[in-house]
């Protein structure tokens, strides 16, 4: 079974990476760089793809983040869900789409399932065969948003089906859900879907992090800043 | 009549839809299914149909581009006879009714004066932001066809996450005339997808699984694979070459990693709507290893015998059971060279290969076309009409 590391050294030196087929939900206060959190976590490392899901982040902003941090263009994919609504002409390409708005999961399905299959078969094409199915990162940026516009049941089940897959392929899902617009309730239902979860919160000096969950342990609290780049560095 | 611009789909509906009817497309996670509505939505302006769009997961422009993008259908050009209740106006009318039952009762009344006024013949709706907010019912509800003054098809696009069970239900409590359910292949690159008519109200069809692919936005139904199977030399070779199109080629497949390299005959054709490919099997015994494998995933098994050869009846009856392994599939058994003498029967041929009674059994001579074209029709209606 392919193994995820999670790229962050603190990180990765106390949980050991992250297993295949895990949802991460990363539940954190406003201004606290969550999108980046996930973003960092989407990293793909060597002959791994990530597959971003934007409501909050325009696609050209994102894959401008992703390249400055040296992600290669061909292993990332964006479904952007909010440019069109502005731009209604922009066309989609073989890893960029776009869709009309959050509240449109029928097209977000459709347009994902096709940038996977795009990344499954051109992996089957690649002269210099790696892992099969080839390794990818999946991201929701933003949970919050997409409740916004959708009901919790619908979201869920979305989720559901979401993390279905993402398990059969071996994939990793990551989620960014805001602590601080929802009830506890909503929260607790889409924990439900997730294995592991990386809480936020505002320490003394700077915000702090801590994962809990994955691999049944629980790291400390740990102070987190972002590079110039946007990297994010773990204290510990 | 409306039609759904489909030709399979409208042939096994026996003509399109009934005005007034109510239709609904069910599309399950992956499935890329949206072109059933976009394709029925063109067909009906083309035919100079009325239509009101109810999108509420998009804006006017950016719809018509994505519909222009992905299905090639320029809707721009029939300005006079679409209205759109877009994003924009759903958002307006959520915004100033904040009481759910308040807001559906506004819905009924802008539909229903809007559809009254303007003569609209045909609604084509997106339920996803209606059903999260008055319920699947709720949402159908304020479509309701008895509102009107005048006979209204409403046509509903619903993305069905629930799984199959719970549409059941939905469906128990808000019949429709019509249900296509669309869904996607189940392998990591699903090359097919599946359309399956779930309920028609005025015929009776069998609930089957059909593949489709959509390319360049249009549903292209599908027949992946018939299987001609019979003993060498009954005439497959020529049947699959004289079904195949002109200009569409027939294949010689050279099946490596068998004793001996084995030639395949490949043909393709259009049938009633569907694509389809025809696979000829090698009749010789030392092959019948390998017939299960050209055989898996068969829609259709065509059973060929030559009439002026009563001794291989035996032979085509193994092949039948080797083709056949433990799975059903409709079969159809085409006893040829009906233009020589003989002296079988239709009798004869039924006893000696076991068939069902409802199984067809026709007397052709492959050399002429048109009478292995008509085999091929009669599969079609085997496969995607008939109980077996
Ligand atoms: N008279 C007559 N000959 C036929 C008919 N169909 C095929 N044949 C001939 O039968 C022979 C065997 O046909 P072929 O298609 O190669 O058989 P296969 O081995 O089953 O593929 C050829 O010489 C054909 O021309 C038919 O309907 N009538």
């Amino acid at each position: 079974m392919y193994s995820y590391q999670f790229g962050i050294p603190a990180l990765d030196e106390q949980l050991g990476g992250l297993v295949s087929g895990a949802n991460v939900l990363i539940l954190a206060p406003p201004l606290s760089g969550a999108e980046r959190i996930a973003y960092n976590l989407s990293f793909p490392a060597k002959g791994e793809y990530c597959v971003l899901l934007s409501a909050d982040e325009r696609a050209a902003e994102v894959a401008n983040y992703f390249k400055l941090n040296g992600t290669e263009r061909r292993s990332l994919a964006i479904i952007d869900a909010i440019t069109k609504s502005d731009a209604p002409n922009v066309p989609d390409t073989e890893r960029m789409k776009f869709i009309a708005s959050p509240v449109d999961l029928t097209g977000i399905s459709i347009k994902m399932s096709k940038v996977f299959s795009g990344i499954v078969d051109e992996s089957l094409k690649n002269p210099t065969p790696g892992v099969f199915p080839p390794p990818i990162r999946f991201c929701i940026n933003s949970l919050s948003t997409f409740l916004m516009y959708r009901k919790l049941e619908v979201m869920y089940q979305f989720l559901h089906v979401i993390s279905a897959k993402l398990k059969k392929n071996e994939w990793i899902g990551f989620y960014v859900l805001n602590n601080e617009s929802f009830d506890a309730r909503t929260i607790s239902v889409i924990k439900q879907l997730m294995n592991g979860v990386v809480e936020v919160r505002e320490g003394e000096k700077s915000f702090e992090l801590r994962v809990i969950g994955l691999g049944g342990r629980m790291t400390p609290w740990l102070p987190y800043t972002f590079d110039p780049n946007g990297k994010l560095v773990v204290e510990g | 009549m409306i039609y759904t611009g489909i030709d399979a789909l409208d042939g096994l509906l026996e003509g399109g839809v009934q005005d007034g009817s109510q239709v609904l497309f069910a599309i399950e996670p992956e499935a890329d299914g949206q072109h059933f509505m976009i394709t029925m939505l063109h067909t009906a302006v083309v035919a100079g149909k009325k239509t009101l769009v109810v999108a509420p997961f998009t804006r006017k422009d950016a719809y018509l581009v994505e519909v222009a993008a992905q299905s090639r259908y320029h809707l721009d050009c029939y300005k006079d006879l679409i209205w759109y209740i877009d994003m924009t106006e759903v958002e307006t009318i959520t915004e100033s009714h904040p009481d759910p039952e308040g807001r559906k009762q506004v819905w009924i009344d802008r539909i229903q004066n809007l559809v009254n006024q303007e003569k609209i013949e045909v609604i084509f709706v997106y339920l996803d932001l209606l059903s999260d907010q008055f319920g699947f019912d709720g949402a159908v509800s304020i479509f309701q066809t008895k509102q009107f003054d005048h006979p209204v098809t409403v046509i509903f696009e619903y993305f069905n996450l629930f799984g199959t069970e719970m549409l059941d239900t939905l469906i128990d409590e808000t019949p429709f005339n019509l249900v296509v359910t669309l869904h996607a292949g189940s392998g990591i690159v699903s090359f097919f997808n599946f359309f399956s008519i779930h309920t028609v109200s005025w015929l009776s069809l069998p609930s089957r699984s059909l593949p489709y692919v959509a390319t360049e936005g249009h549903i292209i139904p599908y027949i992946p694979k018939i299987v001609v199977t019979g003993p060498p030399d009954t005439g497959k070779s020529t049947f699959v070459r004289n079904v195949s199109e002109a200009g569409m080629s027939v294949d010689r497949l050279g099946l490596l990693g068998t004793p001996t390299t084995v030639a395949l005959d490949i043909g393709h054709m259009a049938s009633k709507g569907f694509d389809i490919n025809i696979y000829g099997t090698p009749g010789q015994e030392r092959f019948d290893p390998i017939i299960p494998q050209l055989a898996r995933n068969a829609m259709g098994v065509i059973l060929m015998v030559d009439v002026t050869r009563p001794d291989l009846m035996p032979r085509a009856r193994e092949l039948k059971g080797i083709v056949e392994g433990n799975t059903v599939v409709p079969i159809i058994v085409v006893a040829n060279k009906a233009d020589l003498t003989y002296s079988v029967t239709e009798e004869m041929i039924r006893s000696e290969l076991q068939i069902r009674d409802d199984t067809p059994v026709f007397f052709i001579s492959a050399i002429e076309r048109k009478q292995c074209r008509d085999v091929i029709n009669s599969m079609v209606d085997q496969i995607t009409k008939f109980s077996f």
